[in-house]
């Protein structure tokens, strides 16, 4: 009897690991519960007794700084704003190294689809839609390793090429049209809208025998610190 | 059964099993961009504190449920769960002494893990993977120090 038990107890814990029902997306939010749960006391130490609502509250205008920022740099690269948006919560980041990727709790049933651009506070870039479920999706970001994506550099529109990774690089920054560091760096590539801020330039070196520069990239935001993105519809 | 024993063989694989994936996931650990292989490192904690197979079953399968991000299949569990049961294996057999244990085994799940999940991770990677290992084996270290002042095969 001990013995039946103790099985159906492990088939169980595998059934809930492994198959695919809605079990497990309780179990998503329950990690994220914990997530925010654990966060929480951890944030009050680092910010010296800042509440996390404050916390969220500075971050959230901070987005809308970089938003309005990135905006601007839009309608002077000529490029409107007629995009139709899908509000998600973030409900769990992929925590190892080889993958830079997290879920949102939208699905095919509110009109995802693979391919969509996931953005926060409409302009400014966070990834694009790698796999999607009826009422989920994952997000692939630009911490994930092996993705590169064509961008532009300042009003200068300096050519060069993100090297998605740990972290993040820009790389085949164009000597003729060298940017100046801070300058924003936007999305410029095939399947992306032209013109969402991905960043800010800094740490700009040459490399010896490389006709090109490279740089690093100084995102506007903390990717552990996403509770709420927009997809792209249109 | 009396507190001390409801500590060590409750309350403590539990609280790995549940903080240890909730910090990994909180992203809020990462030194240079690289995060901490909080699983691995509780694996191997289980690994030491708990002899009996069914219960580190359960505490194992505990842990990798809420370190899912995804409903159904995912690779990583399924590396996370042979990775588990291998640490439970070598250390039944293994001879070597009870420090270098700990590390040896964090050494080989790291592998392990990878090695099934997504072993071209290590070769286009190699600063990336040595430097989680290095953080693993740390962080491995320490905890092993703290559970040695708690249970008697830790020391």
């Amino acid at each position: 009897m001990r013995a039946a038990l103790k099985a159906l107890l492990i088939f169980f814990i595998l059934g809930v690991i492994f198959y695919k029902n809605s079990f497990a997306v309780a179990s998503l939010s329950l990690s994220s519960k914990l997530q925010s749960a654990f966060a929480s006391p951890i944030l009050l130490i680092t910010n010296l007794f800042k509440s996390s609502s404050f916390v969220e509250q500075m971050t959230r205008l901070q987005m809308e700084n970089q938003s309005l920022q990135a905006q601007l740099t839009r309608q002077a690269l000529g490029r409107g704003s007629e995009d139709d948006f899908l509000k998600a919560k973030v409900h769990a980041i992929f925590s190892f190294n080889n993958k830079g990727s997290f879920t949102i709790d939208v699905g095919s049933l509110s009109g995802v689809k693979e391919g969509m651009v996931v953005v926060v506070a409409k302009d400014v870039f966070v990834g694009q839609i790698s796999q999607v479920s009826s009422d989920w999706s994952e997000v692939r970001t630009i911490f994930d390793i092996g993705w590169q994506i064509p961008v532009r550099i300042g009003l200068k529109n300096t050519p060069a090429l993100l090297l998605a990774g740990v972290p993040p690089a820009i790389s085949m920054i164009d000597k003729a049209r060298v940017p100046d560091l801070g300058d924003d760096i936007f999305t410029a590539g095939r399947g992306i809208p032209y013109g969402l801020k991905i960043g800010n330039l800094k740490n700009m070196r040459d490399i010896s025998g490389n006709p090109f520069k490279e740089g690093d990239v100084a995102l506007p935001y903390v990717i552990g610190e996403l509770a709420e993105v927009l997809v792209l519809l249109k | 059964m009396n507190r001390q024993r409801a500590i060590q063989e409750i309350i403590i694989p539990l609280v790995v099993a549940v903080i240890f994936p909730a910090a990994q996931n909180s992203q809020l650990l990462r030194i240079w961009g690289v995060n901490p292989n909080l699983a691995i490192v509780g694996l191997m904690i289980l690994t030491i504190i708990i002899a009996d197979y069914f219960r580190f079953f359960i505490f194992s399968g505990l842990l990798i449920l809420f370190l899912k991000i995804l409903p159904g299949f995912e690779i990583e569990s399924a590396a996370l769960l042979a990775t588990a049961l291998l640490m439970k294996i070598i250390k039944a057999i293994s001879p070597w002494s009870v420090f270098l244990s700990p590390v040896l085994l964090i050494i080989m799940g790291t592998l392990v893990f990878y090695g099934i999940a997504d072993y071209a991770f290590i070769f286009q990677e190699p600063g990336i993977f040595l430097r989680e290992l290095a953080y693993n084996i740390v962080l491995g270290a320490l905890a092993y120090l703290g559970l040695s002042a708690i249970y008697e095969e830790a020391r």
